[in-house]
């Protein structure tokens, strides 16, 4: 079956098609979630190897679980989303991660707008950059919240905290970002917009 | 941090997240196929596991396979029916008075007395009808 025939198709109903045997189910999924679990292991660890190794054993579980999943017990991103959380929480015990980011946009770029984008680029790494200053669930609750686009509902569900907790962490995460990327708008050209 | 710094703060974040999801962080193409090459594995393992459970199974198969080939199991009740019915003949032996078939159901020279168990025969030496 052609993947774009699966566009429609829930999370749910594709596991259960895996967990059935069904290959290209896996392959769609993988396409959906993956680039998801690996996206926020990436801003919690701040290192793009081991932010693959959380993200596959991630993925891995989930395939592993697939034949017992039941559609509508949970959804499926957010028991993804809690699996790379407790992972990402696992590792920064062990060590807390030193390697920034990489990844920002080649400011040497040519071609029309190039600079626009650079700019947006560097906005983007900055607050990568800042975010892994911030406390882990502070940070936790700040990307779920405004880069995963998930409720408050969800967040507390994934962190295993109270939707106050989650508002609270937010709260004072954003006030920390806007103090560590006050000094640095000029720079990458905000106060321009 | 004043209340109005908050405020403005959280608009100039808005731009930064705004740009953040505008250039998600990109896995790649290796770490996708590993995944997909995982979810591969862990669905042979799953498949053969099954496999391996077969035998039992079969051997269920088989015996219903037999069973079927006699009749189902209204035939396995007939069947039982009659195996006790039997066992109950041989142990309870009944009373078979005066049917015997031992010395004197045979005429003297061997042969059967016809007369005897068929009331209405009269022998005959004319066979021509």
């Amino acid at each position: 079956m052609p993947f774009d025939a699966l566009d429609g198709v829930p999370d749910e109903a594709l596991l259960v098609a895996y967990g059935n045997g069904d290959m290209p189910a896996a392959r769609a999924l993988t396409l959906r979630l993956a680039p998801r679990a690996h996206a926020h292991a990436l801003r919690m660890l701040g290192d793009r190897a081991e932010a693959e190794d959380v993200a596959q054993e991630a993925m891995l579980r989930l395939w592993r679980i697939a034949p017992d999943w039941r559609q509508g017990d949970a959804k499926v991103t957010t028991w993804l989303y809690r699996v790379v959380s407790n992972l990402c929480t696992d590792r920064l015990r062990r060590g807390r991660r030193t390697v920034p980011i990489d990844g920002i946009a080649d400011p040497s770029s040519d071609g029309p707008g190039a600079e626009a984008r650079m700019t947006e680029g560097e906005r983007a790494a900055a607050l990568d950059a800042a975010l892994l200053q911030l406390p882990d669930r502070q940070r936790e609750a700040v990307v779920l919240r405004h880069l995963e686009g998930l409720s408050n509902p969800e967040i507390a569900a994934i962190m295993d905290i109270g939707v106050e907790a989650v508002e609270s962490l937010t709260a004072r995460g954003k006030r920390a970002l806007a103090a560590l990327l006050d000094g640095r708008k000029a720079e990458l050209g905000y106060e321009d917009d | 941090m004043t209340e109005g710094r908050d405020i403005d703060g959280e608009r100039d974040l808005d731009a930064f997240f705004d740009a953040a999801r505008a250039h998600p962080p990109a896995p790649s193409e290796a770490f996708l196929a590993r995944v997909v090459v995982d979810a591969a594995a862990v669905d042979a393992a799953r498949k053969q596991s099954e496999a391996h459970s077969n035998p039992r199974l079969g051997l269920r198969d088989r015996l219903r396979g037999r069973l079927q080939s006699i009749g189902g199991w209204p035939a396995l009740a007939g069947l039982a029916t009659a195996t006790v019915t039997g066992l109950w003949i041989g142990y309870a032996a009944p009373d078979l008075g005066g049917l015997a078939f031992g010395a004197g159901s045979l005429a003297e020279d061997g042969a059967y007395d016809l007369g005897g168990l068929l009331p209405g025969y009269a022998p005959t030496d004319d066979w021509s009808g």
